[in-house]
């Protein structure tokens, strides 16, 4: 009966040491909420805006300028100003009064007849790896979307120019049906000459055709097999032993090829620009019944890195606070023991961060809207384990540390660490077997990860994860209990 | 069959690395009694209340308290002792009620008995009115009084108090020795270090230590006899002394004779009561009138440094001898 009765001693004096200072009691309580509150409110994870000057010669013709182009992207590109001067704009840059600057080449449809590619150069002011990868990302969509657009234009323009083409092609019907009326009416002759023509031009206009039309019929289109038929009608008409069945074959055929390309070609003029330019779009579908926002997303992570937080740096203080004050002298000449001790600890601050626990976990539901999917029990017994890991692990450092200040490096360590290994920034994946085993070893690793399922995928948490943060939990209580116990141990 | 000694150690050393802090000391200390334990700061005081404590383990030699080894005390053996550090450690965070209310429940006393023995505590101390004060708000001589109290609470048979009327002003170090006799009085058995040599009196018995030597255990009064030779005498005389000191010289019961003043002899004397009388007889007899005699306590500053000197002076005879 006195052993619960000493257990009961700590859990007491530990809350009541808690309570009567009304300034760490905020802390405690209202610290964690705001920085949850701060982070819900205040997370928006779009990329900046880039401001951005446009270097291009000034003789360009402004219909044709790439400027133009630019300037229609929109976000993240703002562009302040279109310049000839490259100098003005890099001292710009230099003092970080823009983002960007644009080089745009001088002559870009003389370099594309060329055979060349036009080369834009993109130059930015940025040292951090993160902001230099969001500039290169940009980069590449925008001078993709400046091809699209290019591209774009383009086939507009020869739709546009197909009517010549379409022209061409009912001229070529209709010299093959005049070929057919000269044949039936017994003029072979008049035929003959007309089918010199039609190889001609039937040759000409499959050559032209991957230029004018359908650019997805592939190498059976009609255009292919109308320079061979033609030139077919045309052998067969200048030999007078032609068979007359293989001639009317051959002039049906070249008609069929004709028709067959006017139709072709109605249809591709019906295609809009974009479609030839873009032929493929894309559509993510995910199978998971809810998908979060970003601060939803991120909302189960920072609640268990302020569990985490809260329960190291109360545990890590606690011993080192009784030894630097002498208290333990005084437990190792009572009756209380280092087991006794701790579990009282634990209990009271199990109780301290359950309560400010409840408050986060309601801002999370009521006021950021996080739903809790999975099932209540589960999230409490996640929260639970994690709690009894961070606790511990604060308590094995402060059986260890010899000083205040060494405890609160420590903990800063683990939550630096935490903040680095634990997936929150950087996916676990990223990082070599060895140091992924720091990963591992931190109790928030295993809280986000649990707590995603249960809150956002609405699954119970995945066993393995669980049972190695309730081992950690075991293995870390151990140590600090036996660590702590040496202390007890007369020397 | 004679009762076991509360307090037992026997040839006890301790070292910390080459220093030796505490050397062969044996004593022994018997329920009930109330004993000081004397010496200056660094002389092994607080490492002998350690030892016993069990926070430490003797270097060599054998620790009982209670018949049992400190360094193996279950939780029962623990609760029976009462130990009150040299420097406060209670938690100046919490009031002077809430800290009670822990080490009560340290102690495992339960709710109800926890309530009563801190109103007698405190009242003891005179702390009730300044319960819900904390404890960081109180004079230094409160916190001393709070961490009596909290050592007095769970009612121990054993006290072991190091220092615990060090820095306090006088009226409060007389409060506490009386205190102190009180639980005494009542059977409970006390181990109280202390630099304040004249509270030397106030003991059963003293134990003096110097350089973790225990140069001393006796009662006061024994103690004096043995650091001049018995009991002391003051003659206070108008004529010149050499008279005096003829005729004294002779006496046998005179052991010794110190000049003080021209005017003031110190003769150490077996017994004062019976030698005053005579010392009377013999001067009245020779003509001669001192001004006064009268039995003469010494202060135990003189005592303990008349003691600690011959200590000194014998050690370096032995270690003279020691050598080839």
């Amino acid at each position: 009966m006195r052993g619960p009765l000493r257990v009961l001693a700590f859990i007491g004096k530990e809350v009541r040491a808690i309570l009567v200072q009304p300034q760490l009691l905020l802390l405690l309580v209202a610290g964690p909420f705001l920085i949850l509150l701060a982070f819900g409110l205040g997370y928006r994870p779009a990329g900046p805006t880039l401001r951005t000057i446009i270097v291009q010669p000034a003789t360009t013709d402004p219909r044709q300028a790439l400027s133009y182009y630019l300037t229609s992207i929109g976000p993240p590109l703002k562009v302040t100003q279109v310049t000839p001067d490259l100098a003005p704009a890099l001292r710009k840059l230099q003092q970080r009064q823009v983002d960007l600057v644009v080089v745009v080449p001088a002559d870009i449809r003389q370099t594309l007849l060329n055979g060349q590619n036009a080369h834009l150069v993109f130059y930015h002011n940025a040292i951090d790896p993160t902001q230099v990868g969001y500039i290169s990302a940009v980069v590449d969509a925008t001078t993709s979307q400046l091809n699209r657009a290019i591209l774009q234009q383009a086939v507009g323009e020869q739709q546009a120019n197909s009517a010549d083409y379409e022209q061409a092609l009912l001229q070529l019907r209709d010299s093959l049906n005049q070929i057919r009326a000269a044949l039936q009416s017994g003029d072979r002759l008049r035929a003959a000459q007309l089918a010199k023509g039609v190889r001609l031009s039937g040759g000409l206009m499959a050559a032209l055709w991957l230029f004018a039309a359908d650019p997805f019929a592939g190498p059976t289109a009609p255009a292919v097999h109308l320079a061979d038929d033609a030139r077919s009608l045309d052998d067969a008409l200048s030999s007078p032993q032609s068979d007359p069945q293989a001639l009317n074959d051959a002039l049906t055929k070249a008609q069929n090829d004709v028709n067959s390309m006017l139709q072709a070609l109605q249809t591709s003029r019906r295609i809009p620009p974009n479609v030839f330019v873009s032929p493929l779009t894309w559509d993510a579908r995910p199978i998971s019944a809810y998908q979060p926002s970003y601060v939803v997303y991120h909302s189960p992570t920072v609640l268990a890195l302020l569990v985490q937080h809260l329960c190291i740096t109360l545990a890590a203080l606690s011993l080192v606070d009784e030894r630097t004050l002498g208290a333990v002298e005084i437990f190792r000449v009572s009756p209380v023991g280092p087991n006794q001790i701790l579990v009282g600890k634990f209990i009271a601050y199990v109780l301290v961060v359950a309560m400010t626990a409840v408050g986060l976990v309601a801002l999370l539901v009521f006021a950021l809207k996080v739903p809790v999917l999975g099932e209540w029990p589960w999230f409490v017994v996640v929260l639970g384990a994690l709690m009894a890991y961070s606790l511990n692990l604060g308590f094995l450092i402060s059986a260890w540390a010899r000083s205040r200040s060494q405890a609160i490096q420590m903990s800063m360590l683990a939550l630096l660490g935490s903040i680095f290994f634990s997936g929150f920034f950087v996916p676990l994946t990223d990082f070599v077997a060895p140091v992924r085993l720091v990963s591992y070893s931190l109790p928030v690793t295993y809280g986000i990860e649990l707590l995603r399922q249960v809150t956002l995928r609405g699954e119970p948490p995945q066993m393995v994860y669980l049972a190695a943060l309730v081992v950690w939990a075991a293995a870390s209580g151990f140590a600090a209990v036996r660590l702590f116990g040496k202390l007890f141990v007369s020397k | 069959m004679p009762q076991e000694p509360v307090i037992l150690l026997d040839s006890v050393t301790r070292r910390f690395g080459q220093a030796v802090a505490v050397q062969d000391v044996s004593l022994s200390i018997e329920a009930g009694e109330l004993v000081g334990f004397i010496g200056p700061s660094g002389s092994g005081k607080t490492t002998t209340v350690r030892l016993l404590c069990g926070i430490l383990a003797p270097s060599e030699g054998t620790v009982r308290v209670f018949g049992k080894d400190p360094l193996h005390f279950s939780g029962r053996d623990r609760a029976r002792i009462g130990y009150l550090p040299q420097h406060f450690l209670l938690y100046t965070g919490l009031t002077v009620a809430a800290n009670l209310n822990f080490v009560g429940g340290v102690y495992g006393l339960g709710f109800r008995e926890r309530r009563r023995r801190m109103q007698q505590v405190l009242e003891l101390v005179e702390l009730w009115g300044d319960r819900d004060k904390q404890a960081g708000e109180l004079s230094g001589g409160m916190q001393r009084r709070l961490a009596m109290a909290a050592t007095f609470l769970h009612d121990p048979e054993l006290y072991f108090l190091d220092e615990p009327t060090s820095g306090q002003d006088p009226i409060l170090r007389r409060k506490i020795w009386t205190w102190l006799r009180d639980l005494q009085s009542r059977g409970r058995t006390l181990f109280v270090t202390t630099h304040y040599v004249g509270e030397a009196e106030l003991c059963n018995r003293v134990a003096l230590m110097d350089a973790g030597h225990l140069i001393a255990c006796e009662e006061p009064q024994a103690l004096r006899r043995r650091a001049f030779g018995g009991d002391l005498l003051e003659l206070v005389t108008h004529r010149e002394i050499y008279a005096y000191l003829r005729v004294l010289e002779k006496m046998r019961q005179v052991r010794s004779i110190e000049v003080r003043a021209p005017d003031r002899l110190v003769l150490a004397v077996d017994d004062a009561g019976r030698a005053l009388p005579e010392v009377l007889n013999t001067l009245q007899a020779q003509s001669l009138a001192p001004e006064s005699v009268r039995e003469m306590p010494p202060p135990f500053e003189d005592v303990f440094e008349r003691l600690i000197r011959q200590h000194q002076r014998r050690q370096q005879e032995e270690a003279q001898e020691a050598q080839p």
